[in-house]
């Protein structure tokens, strides 16, 4: 399985503070996705928020327990929609979003934002533990799983730090940390680097292959950033211009990421065809 | 020690530059005592009439600070109230919005024929003007909640309690404080106006009753002592608020501490 591959990878969880560090990780992706057990299914999907804007269209996609799929598209073209209608925290005009085998409970699904949304007067420990105070949990497990994500996201030692304290990518970490702690069975992310630099980007970048598929996790992704996109996903799904339709889709050829995959033949390839898919629906 | 001159000097130096002109001013050109009294005159007629002031002082500190709290436990009650439902918030915000525009000293006769002239009318008029910042910060409050947390948790189950009480009330806090330091400081005014328009005389006298009494009796520098001590207890007013805040809010969100003007 998976989650044994993945524990025998190196750390890859580090402060903010070695960044200047060329550490070169090695993470192992998941090999053995089973594709006959559909954990998302959308089917025909549309919804419009008015006469005239039409967010998306005729969207037919499915996603297997623990697969990572990206969703690409430019701006405005109903990426953000798209997920929240996984999540039903709106409702398609037509068509439906199945979720077979992911429990309908709280904390099931798992959405982070682009940005960090976090309580400015909760320290990054009891922001973690937010959602967990929803469910009916102990204070002493509350207290230790939050205490373990933290750790997961190589935050040990700022659990009583303020939000304000922190810099951008520390955030999301909270923000991330904040999620994990559900166990979902369902991980949706809306952008969540958009807003960091580069480096700190693509550790955390990184940090997510890692967490998603130490645990076999079921992501959808969204991102602007075709190289993120391709980096961390099985495949990537290409939505075009309003009203969104799926143009096209790749499945990425990697079993193994690592920093110098970036540099690849067959990485820039990749990414120049999922570029290549994005202008073919500007055009339409 | 060095800091706090500095920030205290400047203006202390421009206090005793105006007093030194006034007091100036008032020999040379020889103006009477009942138009404008020297600064002498003002702090030798506090130290007299000091038994006065001081219970004029602990009037009108009563009276604002019942006043003040009548109108924090109904403006934040309303406010809670309001932010739960659109609908009450369309209908009954407006009203709001032009009570606090009625000129309350044309109200305050009818305080005065309903209940009658004295401490109920002061601090009725202290209520309705220290009201509308608190109820109109604390809603704002309230409902300028980051919908993306609300997501979050609604999709965790929770309930429209739990969002209160994890999202909506904490961040009203900020909000709250900012109303509360502008009506600290309207209802020492509110209660002052009252004391004035339908206040009354011996034991229970406050400020603002001294300041018409004493006018009216031309004894200018009682009513310059009588301001200097409302302008005091103004102040001290507001200084409790920042002070209660930073106490409460603690740690977070220092900024927001920080009054804005
Ligand atoms: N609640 C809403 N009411 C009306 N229109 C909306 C609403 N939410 C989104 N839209 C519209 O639907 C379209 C798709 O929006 P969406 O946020 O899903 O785009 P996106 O692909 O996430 O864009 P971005 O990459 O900039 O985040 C946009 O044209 C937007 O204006
Ligand atoms: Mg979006």
């Amino acid at each position: 399985m998976t989650a044994n591959q993945a524990a025998h990878t190196v750390d890859i969880f580090i402060y903010e503070s070695n960044v200047g560090h060329a550490i070169e990780k090695v993470v192992v992706t998941d090999s053995d996705i089973r594709s006959d057990r559909i954990r998302v299914a959308i089917r025909d999907l549309e919804k419009r928020f008015s006469k005239d804007v039409v967010a998306l269209r005729g969207i037919n996609l499915d996603v297997q327990e623990g697969e990572f799929v990206s969703l690409v598209g430019p701006s405005g073209c109903g990426k953000s929609t798209l997920l929240k209608l996984v999540a039903e925290l709106d409702y398609p005009t037509s068509g439906n979003v199945a979720r077979p085998g992911i429990a309908d409970l709280p904390g099931s699904i798992g959405f982070v934002f682009q940005d960090a949304h976090l309580l400015p007067w909760r320290t990054v420990h009891r922001n973690v533990e937010l959602l967990l105070e929803i469910q009916n949990l102990s204070v002493n497990e509350r207290h230790r799983r939050a205490k373990e994500a933290l750790a997961h996201v190589g935050l040990e030692g700022f659990e009583d730090a303020y939000p304000r304290q922190l810099s951008g990518g520390m955030k999301m970490r909270v923000s991330l940390a904040r999620t994990l702690v559900l166990n979902p069975q369902l991980f949706l992310l809306d952008e969540p680097f958009g807003a960091l630099d580069e480096i700190t980007r693509e550790k955390l970048n990184d940090d997510l292959v890692e967490l998603t598929r130490s645990s076999g996790l079921t992501t959808l992704f969204v991102t602007h950033s075709v190289s993120e996109a391709v980096y961390l996903s099985n495949r990537v799904v290409v939505i075009s211009d309003r009203p969104g339709t799926i143009v096209d889709e790749i499945s990425v050829p990697f079993n193994e990421r690592h920093r110098s995959l970036r540099n690849t033949q067959e990485f820039v390839n990749t990414c120049a065809v999922v570029t290549e898919m994005l202008y073919r629906g500007m055009e339409k | 020690m060095r800091r706090i001159f500095e920030l205290i000097g400047p203006p202390l130096l421009v206090l005793v530059i105006i007093l030194g002109l006034w007091s100036l001013a008032v020999r040379l050109l020889g103006i009477p005592a009942f138009v404008l009294p020297s600064p002498e005159q003002v702090f030798e007629t506090a130290i007299i009439e000091s038994d006065r002031l001081m219970s004029g002082f602990r009037n009108t500190l009563v009276a604002s600070t019942v006043g003040l709290l009548a109108a924090t436990v109904v403006g934040v009650l309303g406010a809670i109230i309001l932010s739960t439902s659109r609908v009450l918030e369309r209908a009954l915000y407006p009203w709001a919005v032009v009570l606090q525009t009625v000129p309350v000293v044309a109200l305050a006769p009818l305080f005065v024929l309903w209940v009658g002239p004295g401490f109920v009318s002061v601090v009725l008029v202290a209520f309705i003007i220290a009201l509308f910042p608190i109820l109109a910060n604390t809603l704002m409050g309230l409902v300028s909640t980051d919908p993306a947390l609300i997501d979050l948790l609604r999709m965790q189950g929770a309930g429209r309690a739990a969002i209160f009480r994890k999202i909506r009330l904490p961040n009203s806090l900020p909000y709250f404080f900012t109303g509360m330091r502008i009506s600290a400081g309207l209802a020492v005014i509110g209660t002052i106006v009252g004391e004035m328009v339908v206040g009354r005389g011996g034991e229970k006298a406050g400020l603002g009753y001294y300041v018409v009494f004493s006018a009216t009796q031309l004894k200018t520098d009682f009513v310059f002592a009588t301001i200097i001590v409302s302008t005091g207890l103004g102040i001290a007013f507001f200084l409790a608020m920042v002070g209660l805040s930073s106490l409460v809010m603690g740690r977070w969100h220092e900024s927001e501490l920080r009054p804005s003007t």
